[in-house]
């Protein structure tokens, strides 16, 4: 490379983000040019300063502050999953109510196995009807059912 | 600890840290608030803005904790993190926002002195990192004291490659004219 690779080139070369042809012109150039290698020299020097500086540490009184959010934001999670929680469960319950008050004003129609199984004075007065007639009364009662 | 330990003793923090465990969420901040400071310190130059920053940091981590793919290491994810939220306090401050320093690293160092290793000595990089502009500023940081690579930057930033590549050459041109005082 006769020409000056421009600052840009150089800035990536250093960090090595060149492909190899273009590593390899530069490499060739520098030795031939001072302003190049002293270009190079102080982005090196940049780039060790701001890479090995003690950066300063956050102070106590901020980190105990950190500390403190952090609980703060925990206890508000904390507070919206009750919330949630006694939301579902206050929904669980007014749906509870509703179905059986629902359940409560429903027409019962008995069918009739359950009828004669409510009427056990019938039974009991020996007006019940034979066994094979309640067997018969049953798969009635099934066969309407299904039809249904 | 080795590395592969780190990793298990991290995953079994943000297992926790899912779950709400507050002692997990308080290990996570005293295992990475120092240095997440130091990083937005080196972008902000004020150790106030670093400070809420860093808090910023935390809390949106936390809020997202369960998104955390295990992709990257947990530092990387939260430089991310961090990154997008010095990138949030700009726009807040847009015009507003002073290039300055505390005022502890505004009274030292002026130019002098012949040697790059005194230079070294005697060079406030808080106030060498002052000087340049917020963008120019946090590419330089990225790269130098993060060791990220150009295309890890610009998906950090969401800018593109080029854009990376010519502020980092500027903020080093940049540097070195002011280097050149201290030179002579």
């Amino acid at each position: 490379m006769s020409e000056c690779p421009d600052n840009q080139q150089l800035s990536a070369y250093l960090d090595g983000e060149l492909d190899a042809a273009e590593c390899d012109l530069i490499e060739r150039h520098l030795p031939a040019c001072a302003a190049c290698a002293r270009a190079l020299l102080d982005y090196r020097l940049i780039s060790r300063l701001v890479g090995h500086w003690e950066m300063p540490e956050i102070s106590a009184a901020g980190l105990r502050k950190l500390h403190t959010k952090i609980d703060v934001v925990g206890w508000r999670r904390l507070e919206r999953v009750a919330f949630a929680l006694s939301s579902m469960a206050a929904a669980l319950a007014v749906a509870t109510v509703l179905w059986s008050s629902q359940s409560a004003q429903a027409p019962t129609t008995l069918a009739l196995w359950e009828q004669a199984a409510a009427a056990p004075v019938e039974y009991a007065s020996g007006n019940a009807p034979q066994e094979s007639s309640m067997a018969q009364w049953v798969v009635d009662d099934l066969s309407a059912g299904g039809a249904q | 600890m080795r590395g592969t330990d780190l990793e298990e003793r991290e995953t079994e923090l943000i297992r926790r840290g899912v779950r709400g465990d507050p002692k997990a969420l308080h290990e996570i901040v005293d295992g990475h608030a120092r240095y997440l400071f130091g990083t937005a310190y080196g972008m902000l130059g004020k150790a106030g803005d670093a400070e809420d920053v860093v808090q910023e940091t935390f809390l949106a981590a936390f809020k997202g904790i369960g998104r955390f793919g295990g992709r990257s290491a947990l530092r990387t994810w939260l430089v991310g993190i961090l990154v997008r939220q010095v990138a949030l306090l700009h726009r807040r401050k847009r015009g507003k926002l002073t290039v300055g320093l505390d005022e502890r690293h505004e009274q030292q160092a002026g130019p002098g002195g012949t040697e790059a290793r005194e230079v070294d000595e005697r060079l406030d990089v808080a106030q060498m990192l002052g000087r340049l502009s917020p963008e120019h500023r946090e590419v330089l940081v990225l790269r130098e004291y993060e060791g990220m690579s150009y295309e890890e930057i610009a998906q950090t930033l969401d800018l593109p490659r080029g854009t990376v590549e010519s502020r980092l050459s500027r903020a080093r041109q940049e540097l070195r004219g002011w280097l050149s005082g201290y030179e002579r």
